[in-house]
């Protein structure tokens, strides 16, 4: 059990995670690898005071380094569900279970999107994490749709536990995945069936299957956190970066723009003060 | 994984295990599936609270594929709700507690 999960490993998670180890708070940051994050690809980052001429990619190393040295725990997985009871967040990053008494929600901008169909056959056939669920589609057609080199993994161990993988992405490129599984650019895809999956349309075009596996990078926090108010798009908080829900702090691109490192940073640690605040309030209460 | 209240149902009980109130709740989960165990205190308490009104049981995915598969589970945790023997209700993937509470309630 950890006292504080972060979710999202950019500037603003690495920032709260920092900040809760210095007061000494046991804490996870839960994101896609580093690589993924879109300040990794920047060529130079010309406005952080203090490193003029820095790379993204450097500067997000020396903070993930930063954060590590202090103790903070990472956990390389998508959070897919989070659930509340006992006191407790019960947060599923694909095949593992982590414990915390407070979230940092810092999963920077994501929109919420569901396929036709998804929710639907969600549990018959629609999944959205291969190692969790890959087995019950042994020896059957799956499709898996990603966006990450993680999903182009996770594709990877269904075609080697035995499903017959085709892959969809909007982005290019085969990236890590396997010689042996077809790659399609896709726009839209929709789930079909009667009883479980039976097909999906991908552009209009029809692809027999009996699984889906949609594996995007990250689940919008209101589709994790129903109940979780916004404004005008973003994460609604205060000054002390508390969301609508007990022991839930936002920080970061999620809360609003500017979607600057610096602002990012600066929400980051006042989140985790605030957080350690409420779990020392709970301990004396 | 199971309680005085969770029966472990095994392949030839399970058709049995159905007729044992009017309503019966089957948690079907596997050991390694980390949703399933933090589901597991749930699954108990609300068999508890429900005593007498609802029968609830697990199935080992593992063990009992056939199960699974006569009941489209294709996803863990998956908790099937039957009324006089046949499927009402589902709830698919990691839920709180008053999802399953709004579930067993409509069918009450």
């Amino acid at each position: 059990m950890y006292d504080i999960a972060v979710l999202g490993g950019g500037p603003a998670g690495l920032a709260a995670a920092v900040s809760a180890r210095v007061r000494s708070k046991t804490v996870a940051v839960i994101s896609n690898a580093m690589t993924e994050n879109g300040l990794y690809r920047s060529k130079l980052v010309p406005n952080y005071p203090g490193v003029p001429d820095i790379s993204g990619s450097a500067l997000l190393e020396a903070m993930h380094a930063q954060a590590e040295k202090l103790g903070a725990g990472f956990v390389e997985k998508r959070l897919l569900s989070a659930v509340y009871g006992n006191g407790q967040w019960y947060l599923g990053a694909e095949d593992e279970m982590i414990e915390a008494r407070a979230l940092i929600l810092a999963g920077g901008v994501v929109r919420s999107e569901r396929f036709a169909g998804e929710e639907k056959f969600l549990g018959r056939g629609v999944s959205y994490c291969a190692t969790c669920d890959g087995m019950f589609f042994r020896e059957k057609h799956v499709v898996v749709y990603g966006e990450t080199a993680a999903a182009e993994r996770e594709a990877n161990y269904l075609r080697e536990i035995g499903c017959i993988v085709v892959y969809l992405s909007r982005r290019d490129g085969k990236g890590a995945l396997a010689d042996t599984i077809p790659f399609l650019r896709m726009r839209t895809l929709e789930v079909c069936g009667e009883e479980t999956v039976q097909r999906v349309l991908v552009d209009g075009e029809t692809i027999q299957c009996d699984g889906v596996f949609l594996l995007r990078p990250s689940v919008a926090p209101v589709d994790l956190l129903p109940g979780l108010a916004l404004e005008e798009g973003h994460i609604a908080v205060n000054r002390a970066m508390e969301t609508n829900l007990p022991g839930v702090y936002a920080a970061g691109d999620c809360t609003g723009k500017p979607y600057q490192i610096a602002k990012a940073v600066g929400e980051g640690q006042v989140a985790a003060l605030s957080a350690v605040a409420w779990l020392d309030q709970r301990k004396d209460g | 994984m199971a309680s005085a209240n969770v029966k472990q149902v095994q392949g030839a009980e399970f058709a049995n295990f159905l007729g044992e109130n009017r309503l019966v709740m089957v948690d079907f989960w596997a050991n390694w599936c980390g949703y399933c165990h933090a589901l597991s205190p749930v699954i108990e308490q609300l068999a508890e609270e429900y005593a007498g009104k609802l029968s609830v049981g697990k199935v080992d995915t593992d063990s009992n594929g056939a199960i699974a598969g006569e009941f489209n589970v294709m996803g863990l945790p998956t908790v099937l709700l039957f009324e006089n023997g046949k499927e009402v209700d589902r709830l698919v993937g990691a839920m709180p507690k008053d999802a399953f509470v709004k579930m067993i309630e409509k069918h009450l």
